[in-house]
């Protein structure tokens, strides 16, 4: 009950503060280029201006539409599941939750990808194709690495190993630089977003802005269950934790530059595929 | 003249060329339409690049519409100039592109603009636009500036693009227009559309309502970032020509003025090309530096942007001497800022990986398509006007040309970072030497119909001025930028690359363009079009 409680409460944190940690990370932005920055609240202000716009539907019409209600959709439901991995966790399976997260977080991709495809521009179309590489580059080690958490039992060196690929393959969720090649302003002028305006481009920004937290809070959950917290208590560790790990994947992406299509899906398979065959093997080895 | 440039001149003698006059570094030979091609390849294979050819009717003065040529000898340090004049009922010159590529352009300028037809090579409409009627030649004397011909309204753009958002759009301050033809994301080819906003610049000084004095006004506005390279560089053909002597003072004042523009530029530009590859840090620190040659420009000559400075003959206001200690000082804040900013910019990886062996020019293909400044000097050509035509106080200062071979983005970006610290060294030994003096001469006369070539390097790569004077004003002014030189070598530099890097590329060559400028997209394989918009900083200005 109190766990159910918590997980509500995390929910609904988690959906109205997404907008906040994002204002947080461009004021830290706006520090490191030695700007002023706007208010924290500047992205719910815009948030709130896209949705009071009048609804324009792109070329290509309803599926797009469609397409990104459905995504904001599967992602607000992954934020209420991802709150309830701590239970199955302490249970020792597998549940119905965890792998409903899983199927809800590659259904959103698929939809991103659905949704550049549908606005008949050949920079949405070409930023689909380059978010359905990086998910093909990333998502599997993801799932992987969350599910060898979920179900690793007492294997610490097995978990770390985990907790490292995960920390890298949900940053390339996050959609941040170097991995916003989807997007990439000066290249694809907004990308899958670009025929997007008023309360649909508001529609997509709360998605980005809900992978962004879904980032941080899987990378924050993984790092208090790693350490062997359980239950309620490593929810509201996690929640504490993942502005923090906002703040970190905001510090990275400011520090770096943008990658290439051909290049970052490149260094991610280079460097995850030998990581999880490592790991594969630390768990044989029962460490 | 040395023995190199003689024995040149006697090869092109007996190759047709008639030598009309030489006046300082400068050989004019008139040539007819039957020696030009075997004159160009002979001055081509001297080592000669074309700086550019200039249409001018001359039928008020010697009945005939010619064509001048101006190859630049930089290692002998000498311009030739030919000649090429023909009459208004058979104006006809046969192309020199087989011989020099990089006349492709101002050969279908001077048909644009005077009507000499150019033959032996398909020709379009480059600076005119498609709807502008035929046989009505703006820089023809008989077309008066305040004339305006009527014109159909033709679009210029394939029906398929359906609304087009540009070249012509209330958003886009100064379009640009590339086709690039993708396979997938990988560029096969690139078609340049320009000019569209061509303010007749040419035409406007040989108005009534301009004199000598007032063209310096109006060639500072060629360019929002590099204005004083252009007054410099008309106020210096003007001089060449009348053979005014500047004084000592007044020219090192206009040499530490460029060099501060050349700081202002290549800051802006790292910063453009920091945000390109999404390193916003960069960019912002960047222009964050840049704020302090812009207080430097106050310092010195009282006024933030480097304007209303030349006048013929001098400079109209001298250096603020109170202040060249805080001029120091600046630059000593400058030199520690960017050196920290350059460091920590080329480790960023996505810099060096994504600006290393893309938007490769060759040696070669530079020297064939005569790119100028950074762009020529990171494929390995060693071409900087200060020194190989030292002009104003350059000949006072000793300073290093960076030089690279690899030839692609992170060559040119090596280049500027090395030419910003360069910069610095060069003006604090001008303030160091700074003599004293009048900063202009007291009266000046200027005679008709002389001429003369001056080139000053920009930012950008060598701006040159050709000027033939008239009566109180310009008789011809033929104006070419940098960028003018450059954009050609685009074609050359992004075929066969990513389509993410053509911004970066496009960019690498520091193109005066809007902020906005349009990029087309075919898809071989689906045939789709799209326009793709360059967003953020790339400087404004062109002709």
């Amino acid at each position: 009950m109190l766990h159910s409680l918590l997980a509500l409460v995390a929910f609904l944190a988690g959906v109205t503060l997404a907008p906040v940690y994002d204002g947080l990370e461009r004021k830290l932005r706006a520090a490191v280029h030695t700007r002023i920055g706007p208010p924290i609240l500047q992205t719910w202000y815009d948030l709130v201006k896209l949705f009071s716009k009048e609804l324009v539907i792109p070329e290509g019409g309803s599926w797009c539409a469609l397409s990104a209600v459905l995504e904001l959709t599967a992602l607000i439901a992954s934020v209420a599941l991802l709150n309830y991995v701590p239970l199955a966790v302490t249970s020792g399976t597998v549940g119905a939750e965890v792998v409903a997260f899983i199927a809800l977080l590659s259904v959103a991709t698929a939809l991103t990808i659905v949704r550049a495809v549908a606005q008949n521009n050949v920079y949405s179309v070409v930023g689909g194709f380059r978010e359905f590489t990086l998910a093909l580059s990333s998502e599997p080690f993801l799932v992987f690495s969350y599910l060898a958490l979920v179900a690793g039992g007492e294997r610490p060196v097995f978990k770390l190993s985990s907790l490292l690929i995960l920390a890298i393959s949900s940053y390339v969720l996050s959609s941040r630089i170097p991995y916003d090649i989807a997007e990439a302003e000066p290249e694809l002028s907004a990308g899958v977003n670009i025929e997007l305006a008023g309360p649909l481009l508001g529609v997509a920004t709360m998605s980005t802005l809900l992978r962004r937290f879904l980032a941080a809070e899987l990378t924050a959950l993984a790092l208090v269950l790693v350490v062997g917290f359980e239950s309620y208590q490593a929810l509201v560790l996690a929640l504490a934790l993942t502005p923090v790990v906002w703040v970190a994947h905001a510090l990275v992406s400011i520090l770096l530059g943008r990658t290439r299509v051909d290049m970052g899906p490149k260094a991610l398979l280079l460097t995850l595929l030998p990581l999880s065959v490592v790991t594969v093997v630390i768990y044989g080895l029962g460490l | 003249m040395t023995e190199p440039v003689g024995k040149l001149i006697e090869e092109l003698k007996n190759l047709g060329g008639k030598v009309e006059e030489v006046r300082g570094r400068e050989i004019y030979l008139v040539a007819s339409r039957d020696s030009l091609r075997s004159l160009a390849k002979a001055l081509y294979s001297a080592g000669a690049y074309l700086k550019t050819c200039a249409g001018v009717d001359e039928r008020p003065i010697q009945g005939v519409l010619s064509v001048y040529y101006i190859f630049g000898l930089d290692e002998l340090g000498v311009d030739v100039i030919l000649r090429v004049p023909v009459t208004e009922e058979d104006a006809r010159v046969p192309t020199i592109v087989p011989e020099v590529p990089a006349a492709d352009w101002c050969e279908l300028e001077a048909r644009d603009m005077i009507g000499v037809e150019i033959t032996g090579r398909p020709v379009r409409r480059l600076v005119l636009p498609e709807d502008w009627p035929e046989g009505v030649y703006p820089l023809r004397k008989d077309f008066d500036y305040s004339t305006r011909p009527l014109r159909g309204f033709r679009s210029e753009l394939p029906e398929e693009v359906g609304v087009p958002l540009g070249p012509y759009h209330p958003a886009l301050h100064e379009p640009e227009y590339f086709e690039l033809y993708v396979d997938g994301e990988k560029v096969v080819d690139v078609v340049y559309r320009g000019f569209h906003v061509h303010r007749g610049i040419e035409k406007l000084a040989e108005s009534p309502r301009f004199t000598y004095k007032q063209v310096p006004f109006l060639a500072e506005r060629i360019c929002g970032i590099c204005g004083f390279v252009h007054s410099s560089c008309y106020v210096m053909a003007v001089e060449k020509a009348a053979g005014i002597e500047v004084p000592e003072r007044a020219e090192f004042i206009r040499s530490i003025v460029l060099e501060v523009e050349r700081l202002h530029s290549h800051l802006l530009w790292l910063g453009v090309a920091a945000h390109l590859l999404g390193y916003d840090a960069g960019f912002m620190h960047a222009w964050r530096i840049r704020e302090h040659t812009m207080v430097l420009a106050e310092y010195l000559t009282g006024s933030r942007k480097t304007y209303g400075i030349n006048i013929i003959g001098g400079v109209r206001k001298d250096l603020n001497v109170d202040k060249l200690d805080k001029t120091l000082k600046t630059l000593a804040t400058v030199r520690e800022e960017f050196v920290k900013l350059a460091e920590v910019m080329l480790s960023v990886p996505q810099i060096r990986s994504r600006a290393s062996g893309t938007g490769v020019l060759s040696r070669f293909e530079a020297r064939a398509l005569s790119v100028v400044g950074p762009v020529a000097r990171a494929s390995g050509l060693y071409r900087d006007v200060r020194k190989d035509y030292p002009y104003f106080a350059y000949r006072e200062v000793s300073f290093k040309v960076p030089l690279y071979t690899e030839g692609d983005n992170l060559a040119r970006l090596l280049v500027r970072v090395e030419e910003v610290l360069e910069s610095i060294e060069i003006i604090k030994q001008l303030i160091d030497k700074l003599p004293g003096g009048p900063i202009a001469v007291e009266s000046w006369d200027i005679p008709p119909y002389r001429r003369a070539v001056a080139a000053i390097e920009a930012p950008r790569g060598e701006d040159v001025h050709f000027i033939i004077t008239g009566v109180g004003k310009p008789y011809r002014w033929r104006v070419r930028a940098p960028t003018y030189q450059n954009i050609p070598a685009l074609r050359a530099m992004l075929r066969g690359a990513p389509l993410a890097d053509a911004p970066l590329t496009i960019a690498s060559i520091d193109p005066c363009f809007s902020c906005t400028d349009r990029v087309v997209v075919y898809d071989l394989k689906t045939g789709s079009r799209r326009t793709l918009r360059i967003s953020g900083g790339v400087p404004p200005c062109p002709l």
